[in-house]
């Protein structure tokens, strides 16, 4: 499964990304109760280091008190422990961001298209309002696979049902109502493979399509229609402005998931990891 | 539509055809349409009773039929509220007159009322005719009508009993037709006429029962306790009905559980954090609902929000018997919760004097600044860096500052201050929503 994880923050959006972030491991891991744990696959919490700062510190002190960064990593796990109730071999605090699997957070969604980065939209659990589906919007090209991966692997580990989303523009002088006749043939060959994945996933799934005015206010609203707990869409490797990812961050009431670009992700490999 | 002007006379019939049906299906479910039926219904049953009532002498069908007669005047009174209400909104009444309907079922439940109490008091006298010391015992005290009993020859009890078991089948057949149209299309007045014709076929049943009863079973009593058991089903029917024009005429809610479901359906769409206030009453069939939701979310995302609170509540209330709804949904943020903290720092400056840093401080000697953070719902709204003060507790109390964080496993408090003094988990300005 998915490697989950979050951004240490003591802030208010903070504290909902962790209890979220916590949530979701433990439902993927299936463990519920309290002081939940599991060795294989621990929450991973990135707290930021600042050797800078902690130099600062010392240097305003008479008397050394010892390792201020081992001091703050305890502060901070005690923290994460308190707040999620996890026991404390399931959680791994890290320096530095993975390139691989999904960080919850409420600020890197908007900052860093290279890493798939779950935006909890201020909830504080995934299915805390009910089971609901989780929707995965598909154009007509293979950008989407990723987030089906993804999407079709959490909907069956966590037994939800998949609601794949399409709209199209009509094509013109066809008068034929269902909005399915107009989807283009590249469109209507990646709903098949989409259905056949879910199919092999073991994943209950179903399809809308319609001909949205907008494609983020048709993908959002068909989401609340269906109370969609998790929209999950990738970020296109070839869309430069526009990107619909980024428009229904700005507007989505419902945790998204944002899988990383590929382009992004190449280009920050190139840079040696700088953004 | 033009075309048909050209097909053969062959092919035109079953167009003719499927426009009669479809003209007969659309008279069987107008409202106008059913109410003549009901009309219908009380011309045949009026005519027949009053003229075999009178031919046989039996005063008991004969006023029976006197009775359609007014139950014709009803159902001409009812198409007349159904024209009424069914007239468009308009700037003076932007709801339109559906509410008309419910003074019928005010008074169509009133009239069930009275007719409940005579009935049951014509089948108590019934019984205590039955017995004849008590009977006299309770007109000593009580001023209660005479006891007719059924007079009736063998000649004419086939007659009786076609006519009445005739009346009984047409009274349920038609109620339940008026009362599932009525339903369907939203119809108050017609739901309420349809329960007042099935309760004269309760009624009709009962005499029904009191003729086979005298005449088969020689049992003429049976009647009396099953009229009474139809007058309790007659007045809880008025009841209903005249309560539920009452509520809709006060604008009362639409009730507690329909409330409950529609804060419980708000709560499933993410994004919600209360429903702060939840107001409800009806409009003819339409349910109107005024709700102010608490969210912390933007204009941007409000409007989506407000789609899918919308969207679901409309669902619940038409597949919950209401023909539409009209939703005000409010937004509102959380009451902030304002409240201000502290951190003790220390100043960073860096070397290029551009800009300048801190950190948090592991106790209040080695701090060199305070930055006093305004806090609203939790988040950091406002911080303002201050130079220590000579005296840190009378600051931190003139700042009304409510707690002071330090970096440091056990803080120590501040001796003479009201403030506490707690753990600041990290000494990262950034880290902790500062900066």
């Amino acid at each position: 499964m998915t490697q989950i994880s979050c951004v240490y923050s003591r802030t208010a959006t903070g504290r909902l990304a962790l209890v979220f972030a916590a949530d979701l491991w433990s439902k993927l891991h299936g463990v519920s109760s309290a002081t939940a744990s599991s060795k294989d696959q621990p929450l991973h919490v990135y707290l930021r280091s600042d050797p800078a700062g902690a130099a600062a510190i010392e240097a305003s002190l008479t008397k050394a008190i010892g390792n201020l960064m081992a001091v703050e990593a305890n502060l901070v796990r005690s923290d994460v422990l308190a707040k999620t109730n996890l026991a404390p071999d399931s959680i791994v605090l890290d320096s530095n961001h993975a390139a691989n699997g999904v960080i919850v957070d409420h600020n890197l969604a908007f900052e860093r298209a290279d890493l798939s980065v779950l935006f909890p939209c201020r909830e504080s659990t995934l299915l805390g309002r009910g089971n609901g589906p989780i929707l995965i919007p598909f154009g007509d090209g293979q950008s989407v696979m990723p987030a089906a991966q993804v999407g079709f692997a959490m909907a069956k580990k966590l037994d939800l049902p998949v609601v794949l989303y399409h709209t199209t523009w009509t094509v013109p002088g066809l008068t034929a109502a269902d909005p399915q006749a107009h989807m283009c043939a590249s469109a209507q060959a990646l709903l098949k493979t989409l259905q056949s994945m879910a199919e092999k996933s073991g994943v209950e799934c179903s399809v809308v399509v319609e001909t949205a005015d907008d494609v983020v206010e048709g993908l959002l609203h068909c989401a609340l229609r269906q109370s969609a707990r998790l929209i999950v869409m990738s970020r296109s490797a070839k869309t430069t402005i526009g990107c619909y990812v980024s428009q229904t961050l700005r507007k989505t009431p419902i945790p998204l998931l944002a899988i990383a670009s590929p382009r992004a992700k190449v280009a920050t490999v190139k840079n040696g990891g700088a953004v | 539509m033009t075309n048909s002007k050209h097909t053969s006379g062959q092919s035109s019939e079953p167009s003719t055809n499927v426009s009669l049906t479809q003209r007969l299906i659309a008279f069987l479910t107008n409202p106008f349409g059913v109410m003549s039926l009901v009309i219908l219904m009380y011309v045949v049953k009026a005519t027949l009773k009053i003229t075999v009532g009178h031919q046989i002498n039996s005063p008991m069908i004969e006023g029976d039929g006197y009775h359609n007669l007014a139950d014709i005047l009803e159902a001409l009174a009812v198409i007349v509220v159904i024209w009424v209400a069914k007239r468009p909104a308009s700037s003076d009444y932007p709801f339109g007159k559906k509410n008309v309907e419910f003074f019928t079922s005010l008074a169509i439940g009133g009239a069930l009322l009275v007719m409940a109490v005579q009935f049951a008091l014509k089948s108590a006298v019934g019984l205590l005719s039955l017995a004849p010391s008590i009977d006299q015992a309770v007109r000593a005290v009580l001023p209660l009508p005479v006891h007719e009993p059924l007079l009736m020859s063998t000649s004419t009890l086939p007659w009786v009993l076609a006519l009445t078991i005739g009346s009984v089948i047409l009274s349920l057949v038609v109620s339940r037709y008026q009362i599932a149209m009525g339903k369907r299309g939203g119809h108050a007045s017609m739901i309420a006429d349809g329960k007042e014709t099935a309760s004269d076929g309760r009624i009709e049943i009962i005499t029904v029962i009191g003729v086979v009863g005298e005449y088969l079973f020689n049992a003429p009593w049976l009647e009396y306790p099953l009229g009474l058991v139809v007058a309790f089903a007659i007045a809880h029917t008025g009841y209903e009905l005249f309560q539920g024009g009452l509520r809709v005429l006060l604008q009362h809610s639409i009730g507690q559980e329909h409330e409950e479901e529609i804060t419980k359906r708000c709560l499933a769409v993410a994004g919600v954090n209360k429903v702060e206030s939840l107001k409800t009453f009806q409009i003819g069939s339409t349910a109107v609902c005024i709700l102010t939701i608490t969210t912390e979310h933007r204009t941007g995302t409000i409007s989506h929000l407000k789609y899918g609170i919308e969207y679901h509540i409309k669902q619940y209330l038409l597949e919950n018997g209401f023909s539409d709804c009209e939703l005000n949904v409010k937004f509102e943020k959380p009451e902030p919760a304002r409240h201000r903290i502290a951190y003790a720092v220390v100043e960073n400056a860096c070397s290029d004097g551009a800009a300048i840093s801190f950190v948090v401080a592991p106790s209040a000697t080695a701090a060199t600044h305070i930055v006093v953070c305004d806090l609203e719902n939790g988040m950091v709204v406002r911080t303002k860096q201050e130079e220590k003060p000579a005296d840190l507790a009378s600051f931190l109390d003139k700042k009304r500052v409510v707690r002071l964080y330090l970096f440091t496993a056990a803080p120590a408090q501040l001796p003479g201050s009201s403030v506490s003094v707690l753990s600041s988990t990290s000494y990262q300005a950034e880290l902790l929503g500062l900066c």
